[in-house]
């Protein structure tokens, strides 16, 4: 996994950039990682077979949106704008780099794993170039509004 | 209509993950799965994760960071991984203990770590960003966006 932060500013900049709901889309970028509910498990040592498994999947994250989404009165807006953060982190995560495996992005149907190995989830440069990214858009959000302003 | 919505969701969720359950030994089987029937797997291509715990020339001890969290040792690994690092190993299994190492992919110690710690900062950022605009009604069990927001 590319980091919280990295996944954050992806989802920030999305919602930003399309003018959407940025609480949500941001929240839906953090979506699929309900699955690191796993790493608490796997500290006490206990085996759960791969029960958690379909939370990081397309198909478990548009289920947990669809559920989420009825919390919300403008429910098929919000359900739009939580798949769109967690399609950041899909993308994100596609990148990553593994020694076997990825992402069983077609899950139940097909159990194949697809990632293009490219980043290591330990390179830091990811987060500092999300970051200097995230700042620059920032700025120039801002300036686009204080020039509306005047 | 919310309701029925709500639970077809909840119970097409827990499907999905016991099916996952179910099917996981069969599709995708784990290292718990395959250190017990090793006999189905000798001589086959695995790949797991684990933690170096002893370095020694001609092979390395990894402690698996999934069930059974025992050790193997793997080798045909290149110099270079120190106690601690997160090691990912694509391998032939040879025996119970014993992994011929084809690919390994090498997370430092140090990096593993700061993966946790980078993420730290994201999660007060993304409850501010939530909470700034919305709050939740318990009588109506439902998010309402905040005035002024």
């Amino acid at each position: 996994m590319p980091d919280w932060t990295t996944h954050v500013i992806a989802g920030w900049i999305t919602g930003k950039a399309t003018k959407s709901d940025v609480s949500l889309v941001v929240a839906g970028s953090l979506l699929p990682d309900i699955f690191k509910i796993q790493m608490l498990f796997d500290a006490l040592q206990i085996n759960t077979h791969g029960f958690f498994d379909p939370l990081h999947t397309p198909c478990g994250t548009l289920l947990i949106a669809l559920m989420l989404s009825l919390l919300f009165k403008m429910a098929g807006r919000a359900f739009i704008f939580l798949m769109m953060g967690a399609s950041t982190h899909y993308l994100l995560d596609f990148f990553l780099m593994h020694a076997a495996g990825g992402m069983k992005m077609l899950f139940p149907f097909s159990w194949k794993e697809y990632q293009i190995h490219i980043i290591s989830s330990g390179n830091y440069w990811v987060t500092v170039s999300a970051l200097i990214i995230g700042a620059i858009f920032y700025f120039y959000l801002t300036a686009i509004c204080q020039k509306h302003l005047k | 209509m919310r309701r029925i919505v709500a639970v077809i969701s909840v119970v097409a969720l827990l499907s999905l993950m016991t099916y996952s359950y179910i099917e996981h030994d069969k599709k995708d089987p784990d290292m718990d799965y395959i250190l017990t029937n090793p006999e189905k797997f000798e001589g086959k291509e695995i790949d797991f994760c684990g933690r170096a715990e002893e370095i020694e020339p001609s092979f390395i001890k990894l402690r698996l960071m999934e069930a059974p969290y025992t050790c193997i040792n793997v080798t045909g690994v290149h110099s270079g991984i120190k106690k601690g690092d997160v090691v990912e190993v694509l391998g032939t299994l040879k025996g119970v203990d014993e992994v011929k190492a084809e690919k390994v992919f090498v997370i430092k110690k140090l990096e593993y770590s700061l993966i946790f710690i980078r993420s730290l900062p994201a999660i007060p950022f993304v409850l501010y960003l939530f909470f700034k605009k919305w709050r939740f009604n318990f009588k109506k069990f439902m998010f309402e966006e905040v005035e002024n927001a």
